[in-house]
């Protein structure tokens, strides 16, 4: 069966971090990756998060979904921001001739400049989040999210449906199976529409029958009892999270003198060639 | 005796990569009432599966009625082999069980008279027209089963599989169950029961089928099967009380081939071995 989460088992460092510290590294890096305006920096991070990612996942981290679409997104930004961005101003020469197409306008170099430093900014963040969702299990999200003072109801309810996601994916099967060798057929849209009721009243009854069920098996088991009950895995931090966040804090620090002392780093009012994005000219 | 289904070397296997079925050949005749039993995992929902084509062999072949089930899909499937699931939860959504039984019947394009007369032909066949009409979740358990199992007879399929039919029900539950197997096969259709209730199956069945780690290691009447120790511990299966007795018996130098209580009484009387 295909996994919902994006979860993928392994033994690197971030496996076995606590989730808490890869919060951390997020935030580092989204804050980094909006620090300076130029498409620079942002690009060295994404690569770095990148590594990080294949580090972690190996080739789940090039091949995912989610690395794929951002990778679009960037092109994507490339081409919109290059035609509509309204801090254009500099023609892009594309092999001796400017490109204009009606309604848009002319494709700057400004335009290109802005598009690829969002998109690279952006892609930082996802795959720095993509790290931690594919390291870290649903259970340790959570339990790290209670650490940092979620309620522990509300936590154990996210666990719980997070745990019910594959066993009423099974039973959905079983339900359409069901219906189908009742001569169910879903041939065109009209028929898919009219066998959604026969599918989802069985989904719906047999779902809040198990809730009840299991309501009743977690009060028999004293849940509730108290407002603060002891855990059952203590998460604690070790060297090896307190090595990541100490590389993670420095760098943010770097990153934010460097800010104050020179200030964003722009060169998008110098731009006169293609080669003047990545490098002030 | 015709033969409604045939299994043609079929093996099946999981995309997990489980071989769930390695090399069945089996044939089915009409009218009979079969059993599948063996240990769980051996393999008898996922043959059963094959049969309406919820299921697509690996390799071999699977014909019922004499169309490759490889060729169709299950909804067509549908009018030539009914399948009971274990949990009528899973089956039941209408407001009454007339409409409950009308799906199944509008699904296989019956309509207008045809539909009412085979609609009321149900209903009286599992004496349930009194409760036509009202919702089939609010029943108990073991009418909740019946409404099932009408819903899937309505269509008449000459074949039909009930997977664990008698599982979280009573005694007056099973015995209904059992009667209404005879029944149906009564009326020349031929019942496949899967189940792990031994008593059922000596009680209510005439052919078994013994599967074992994807396999038939066995086919017979319920006394021969029950009677060969060595397939009863290969399977992993326990026989009805009668056939332990008739065991123990057997040791002490007393032959009884009997499959009720009512039938080994009658063999002591005629054998004089009474007090
Ligand atoms: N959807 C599935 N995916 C992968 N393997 C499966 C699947 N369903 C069943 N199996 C495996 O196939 C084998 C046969 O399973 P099957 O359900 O046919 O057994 P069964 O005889 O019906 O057992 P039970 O008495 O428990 O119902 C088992 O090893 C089981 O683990
Ligand atoms: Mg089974």
């Amino acid at each position: 069966m295909k996994n919902i989460t994006l979860y993928q088992p392994g033994n690197s460092i971030f496996h076995y971090c606590d989730s808490r510290t890869k919060l951390v590294l997020i935030l580092c890096f989204a804050v980094l990756a909006f620090l300076y305006f130029n498409p620079l920096i942002p690009l060295a991070l994404m690569l770095v998060v990148l590594v990080l990612n294949v580090v972690a996942t190996k080739s789940y981290a090039l091949t995912n979904a989610l690395t794929k679409l951002f990778l679009i997104i960037i092109l994507f930004f490339l081409v919109i921001h290059g035609f509509t961005n309204p801090l254009g101003k500099t023609p892009a020469v594309f092999w001796g001739h400017p490109l204009t197409i009606p309604f848009f306008g002319t494709y700057t170099l400004e335009g290109a400049y802005y598009g690829l430093t969002f998109g690279f900014r952006i892609a930082t963040v996802a795959l720095i989040t993509l790290l931690y969702v594919s390291t870290t299990h649903p259970i340790e999200v959570v339990r790290g999210l209670v650490k940092l003072g979620l309620p522990y109801n509300f936590g154990f309810m996210i666990l719980m449906s997070l745990q019910l996601i594959p066993i009423s994916n099974r039973e959905a099967k079983t339900i359409i199976s069901a219906q189908r060798a009742r001569g169910l057929v879903e041939h065109n849209l009209w028929e898919k529409l009219k066998s959604l009721v026969p599918l989802f009243v069985p989904l719906v009854v047999s779902s809040l029958e198990r809730m009840e069920t299991m309501a009743m098996a977690l009060e028999a088991r004293g849940f509730g009892y108290t407002e603060h009950p002891t855990q059952l895995h203590e998460v604690k931090f070790t060297a090896r999270d307190i090595i990541i966040i100490a590389s993670a804090i420095i760098l943010l620090v770097i990153g934010l003198v460097l800010r104050f002392k020179y200030g964003r780093l722009s060169w998008i009012d110098h731009l006169n060639s293609w080669g003047n994005i990545f490098w002030p000219g | 005796m015709a033969k409604v289904a045939e299994v043609v070397n079929l093996r099946y296997v999981y995309p997990g990569g489980v071989e769930a079925l390695k090399s069945i050949n089996l044939v089915l005749e009409k009218g009979t009432k079969v059993a599948i039993i063996g240990q769980n995992g051996s393999g008898k929902t996922t043959l059963a599966k094959h049969f309406n084509g919820l299921l697509k062999p690996t390799s071999g072949k699977v014909f019922v009625n004499g169309i490759d089930t490889a060729t169709k899909s299950t909804g067509e499937l549908a009018r030539y082999v009914g399948y009971v699931f274990q949990n009528p939860n899973h089956q039941l959504f209408s407001k009454t069980v007339k409409e409950e039984i009308e799906f199944g019947l509008k699904n296989i394009g019956l309509k207008g008279e045809a539909l009412r007369e085979r609609l009321i032909e149900t209903l009286d066949f599992f004496g349930l027209r009194p409760l036509a009409f009202k919702q089939p979740l609010s029943f108990s358990s073991g009418v909740r089963k019946l409404v099932a199992l009408a819903s899937v007879y309505a269509m008449r399929p000459p074949i039909l599989f009930l997977d664990e039919p008698t599982t979280g029900q009573d005694h007056p539950g099973k015995v209904k169950i059992g009667q209404m197997i005879e029944k149906m096969a009564h009326e020349g259709h031929t019942i496949v029961v899967i189940t792990h209730d031994m008593n059922f199956v000596s009680r209510f069945t005439e052919r078994v089928v013994v599967m074992a780690q994807g396999e038939i290691i066995r086919d017979g009447t319920p006394a021969e099967i029950f009677a060969d120790r060595e397939t009863m511990e290969k399977a992993h299966i326990e026989p009805p009380q009668i056939f332990a007795l008739a065991r123990k018996l057997a040791e002490d130098g007393i032959e009884i081939n009997a499959l009720s209580p009512r039938e080994m009484a009658a063999a002591f009387v005629s054998r004089g071995l009474t007090g």
